[in-house]
């Protein structure tokens, strides 16, 4: 990798926007598992395995898994947040693996958030 | 002891032979043998020419290492304040008692388990929390981890 | 749609316009994503439209926080009517100015067309826990990968840094934090400018910069947390910092029960330094800076200054006399710098947004003097008896009531709210009656409590403020470095004391020689860990002196749980005679035949409480 100039940066920024960005073609669809050590240890990481199971069962080619830090609610993990292209995120909170399968083919192969597990849609405020 | 003059060899060299590093070194030294073992301490006061008592001063100072050799999993029973209001404390007691333990940092005379208690994990929003062999338990009870333990022991003895 | 959260737009409506208000209101997203995807370029041409149709005094244009919504952005809500546009761009700006806000036919062609979910799931903004929340220091929670540089990169990251080492001198830097008004995160809350101004004036080379992640507190994570969510902002402030005071080489000091964070804190420096932006002559601007990590061994007295230094040098972490301070002799003797992983998390955004966006969020007034008041937000560990438990960012000045009713959602199982401990063991604890005090470092101070690093630990009827007391005096008795003698004696006294109390033992007076130790304790001990190490005992003695005479005279522990002044029983209105308690009791103490009300032999009984945590229908009685 080579050094980074200044003006890497935007490049980067755009390069990225591609990647993660649902709208630039990379993916209909956003997984991200929130694995902090709570999630961790609240069991992120058999969310994880069934997500990648579901989307290997399913032959699916459009999902990007992602993984992120805590997303602070401590108390509701292990979390999830699902990205369909063009609709606002959905935060689904106290999941098991049985759940994420219904997630996934409801919400993520039909389009139908699962408002059993959903937490909300949207996300906080930033800077 | 040839073996353990190697092994002590390594992490030293790992570390450059600074004095400044005395604290990570002793820190590798701890998690290969679960303990700090006396003869290895010998070996690095020769090796490192400083005294016993230098090693001896850090390796009671801090928390991290142990005399005695800790068990194959070590149980932190997690006694922050958030744990500590949730009754963390009374977990840590009914595990010790559960295990015929009577203090802490003592392994069971199988050398299965040590128990002892830490200063916060870092995951208050879980409380009460207890750490076996690394693995975190969240939310957890007296009667949840002595099933637990009771399953981890079985598992060893079928082996 | 959702619009900002925490300032929804009824009060907008309200609150500017002049004497006409304005009708409408544009409600532009400012948040990381839309901003690089050109929301203040949109801002630009939208109010330059306005001004063209003379609508400026009419239509205002407001910037938000994040909708959560990056993906369409630039988004934008209009109000009243509530319209969403998203993936803005300036060339739509005339058209859209023309056609809706002047003709008021709203453009259908840059609708967001919602979803038909029928909004059964709540917005994330309408959330209590999410709503009265503000992440600066959190910014990237939950919505970066931590292990990708790039990611942090998307969001605008190591542009602060790139802009300090073209467009400022390290003195201007030096002047920006000062203006901004940040205070220590770590809970010390010494002006974060001040501090680097005395490090770069310090004689001496090299100098230093290190970044305490030791977050001994019991109760409090938000390090822990920002190092695994977010590594490189830590980095990146760090790195201005070093560009600031003149250092070259920084340290983090982490503490070893944090493997994952350690994991992912080694991985962002090394792909920092695989970019270039750690190492030398960083963006080609002649500035070098590296940084090592230094892993703690376990002992709370190292997020002491003076102790965390010795500890690095490869010494047992024991405190020096202060008043030679760190920031001129510190590691090795040289002069460092020694900031909190939260303070540095905020110092990228403070260079980026400006010191006038900064002190628009806290309290006080920081323009003549950075003690002046409270700027910012704060994250605090909200944990124990709350319903939502978990890491929240606040701006300061919100109250206690607000944090932990509104966020947390109250206490739960119909309990009673006690009290709040917050900063930690050398904190104290906050009664009912001053829940709406407003959160910032002097408030806190001045009702015998202190910030600190940020755990704010919620407690109900059921805690006793006794055992508060002495579960941190305890603590810091095991913690206790041992080099002075009130730290060593005094604390162990208390503790006697204390123990003493809890076990039904303790005399008449023993109240006042208590705090006549403790007030020794506070003024003779060697270290500012000493120093307030009875608050905790103090401030329950201030709000809860009924409790300890309670115990005192009465032998009686109101809240049932010092274990020598209680009993349990079993109510057999409620028992169900299920045998679970019994079955789990491990002395055997639990008599009863199925489907018949249990008894408890309080001569074999040992108050483990296990009976208490099983029984499915609340029948245990402890009093």
């Amino acid at each position: 990798m080579p050094k980074l100039r200044i003006e890497d940066l935007d490049k980067i920024v755009n390069e990225q926007k591609k990647i993660t960005s649902l709208r630039d073609g990379a993916g209909r669809v956003k997984i991200t598992v929130h694995m902090g050590t709570c999630g961790i240890s609240a069991g992120a990481r058999k969310i994880m395995t069934e997500v990648m199971h579901c989307i290997e069962e399913s032959g699916a080619s459009d999902i990007i898994v992602t993984t992120s830090g805590c997303a602070g609610f401590c108390s509701r993990e292990p979390m999830i947040t699902v990205e369909v292209i063009e609709q606002a995120p959905v935060k689904y909170v106290d999941l098991d693996k049985k759940k994420v399968k219904e997630i996934f083919d409801e919400h993520i192969m039909k389009g139908n958030v699962v408002k059993d597990y959903a937490l909300a849609i949207g996300s906080e405020q930033t800077s | 002891m040839e073996v353990q003059k190697i092994e002590v060899d390594n992490i030293l060299n790992h570390w450059k032979r600074d004095k400044s590093n005395l604290i990570e070194m002793l820190e590798d030294v701890q998690e290969h043998y679960r303990y700090i073992p006396p003869q290895v301490a010998i070996t690095i006061a020769e090796e490192l020419d400083i005294s016993m008592n230098r090693i001896f001063h850090i390796a009671t100072f801090y928390k991290g290492f142990t005399l005695e050799p800790r068990g194959k999993y070590p149980i932190s029973v997690c006694t922050g304040t958030a744990c500590h209001v949730k009754g963390g404390t009374r977990i840590l007691e009914n595990i010790m008692r559960d295990l015929d333990l009577e203090r802490e940092g003592q392994a069971t005379e199988d050398q299965l388990f040590s128990v002892e208690s830490v200063r916060c994990i870092g995951c208050c929003g879980l409380a009460p929390v207890v750490a076996i062999g690394g693995e975190v338990h969240g939310k957890t009870s007296s009667t949840k981890m002595k099933k637990f333990i009771n399953k981890l022991r079985k598992k060893e003895q079928a082996q | 749609m959702s619009v900002t959260p925490g300032k929804n737009v009824d009060e907008m409506k309200y609150e500017s316009g002049g004497a006409n208000g304005y009708r409408m209101y544009l409600m532009l997203c400012g948040g990381t994503g839309c901003v690089s995807a050109g929301s203040y370029e949109i801002k630009n041409a939208l109010e330059h439209e306005l001004e063209k149709y003379n609508l400026s005094n009419e239509v205002s244009v407001v910037m938000t926080g994040c909708n959560g919504f990056c993906a369409n952005g630039p988004i934008m809500v209009v109000q009243p009517d509530g319209i969403f546009y998203q993936f803005l761009s300036v060339k739509d700006v005339p058209h859209l100015v023309e056609e809706h806000m002047l003709k008021g036919r709203p453009v259908e062609k840059l609708m967001f067309t919602p979803p038909d979910e029928k909004s059964v799931v709540p917005k994330m903004s309408d959330i209590g826990f999410f709503k009265k929340q503000r992440l600066l220091a959190l910014r990237n929670r939950g919505l970066i990968d931590p292990e990708k540089i790039e990611e942090y990169i998307a969001r605008d990251g190591y542009k602060a840094l790139a802009k300090v080492l073209t467009e400022m001198k390290p003195e201007e830097v030096i002047q920006e934090m000062i203006a901004s008004g940040l205070r220590g995160r770590g809970g010390g809350g010494f002006p974060t400018g001040v501090k680097w101004k005395t490090c770069r004036e310090a004689p001496g080379e090299p100098k230093y910069v290190v970044c305490n992640a030791d977050e001994g507190d019991p109760g409090a994570y938000m390090d822990r947390s920002i190092i695994e969510g977010d590594p490189h902002s830590v980095l990146e402030g760090m790195a201005i910092a070093a560009y600031a005071v003149g250092s070259s080489n920084g340290y983090v000091y982490i503490r070893h029960e944090y493997p994952l964070a350690l994991e992912r804190l080694e991985k962002a420096i090394a792909d920092a330094r695989e970019y270039g932006l750690l190492g030398k002559n960083i963006f080609d601007q002649g500035f070098d800076f590296d940084i090592n990590i230094h892993c703690g061994a376990g002992a709370f007295v190292c997020g002491e200054s003076t102790a965390l230094m010795a500890s690095m040098e490869g010494r047992p972490g024991e405190p020096r006399a202060k008043y030679i301070h760190t920031v001129e002799h510190g590691l090795w003797d040289k002069p460092t710098n020694l900031n909190n992983v939260e303070t540095y998390a905020n110092v990228p955004l403070i260079v980026q947004r400006g010191v006038k966006w900064f002190t628009s969020i806290g309290t006080g007034d920081v323009s003549e003097n950075p003690w002046g008041g409270s700027k910012g937000t704060k994250v605090f560990s909200l944990v124990g008896k709350v319903r939502n438990t978990g890491l929240v960012e606040v701006p300061m000045g919100i109250t206690l009531r607000e944090i932990i009713f509104d966020i947390g959602g109250g206490i739960p199982n119909g309990k009673k709210f006690k009290a709040v401990q917050t900063g930690g063991p050398s904190g104290g604890v906050i009664p009912e009656d001053l829940l709406d005090l407003p959160v910032d470092f002097d408030q806190l101070t001045r009702v015998g409590s202190m910030m600190g690093s940020g755990g704010m630990i919620v407690m109900d009827e059921d805690d006793c403020m006794v055992d508060i007391a002495r579960y941190f005096i305890d603590f810091l008795v095991g913690e206790s470095c041992g080099k002075c003698l009130p730290g060593r004696e005094g604390l162990t006294q208390i503790s006697r004391m204390l123990n003493d109390i809890c076990d039904g033992q303790a005399q008449e007076g023993v109240l006042e020689l208590l705090e006549e130790t403790c007030n020794t304790v506070t003024s003779c001990s060697l270290c500012a860990l000493g120093g307030s190490a009875p608050n905790p005992v103090l401030s329950t003695l201030r709000y809860f002196r009924d409790e300890y005479e309670a115990h005192v005279r009465e032998k009686r522990c109101p809240a049932g749980l010092c274990k020598n002044l209680i009993t349990y029983s079993i109510d057999p209105d409620k028992c169900n005679g299920c045998m679970l308690c019994a079955r789990e009791c491990p002395q055997n103490a639990i008599d009863g035949e199925k489907k018949k009300p249990h008894k408890i032999n309080t001569d074999l009984c040992i108050k483990c409480g296990i009976c208490k945590d099983v029984c499915n229908r609340d029948a245990v009685i402890v009093k």
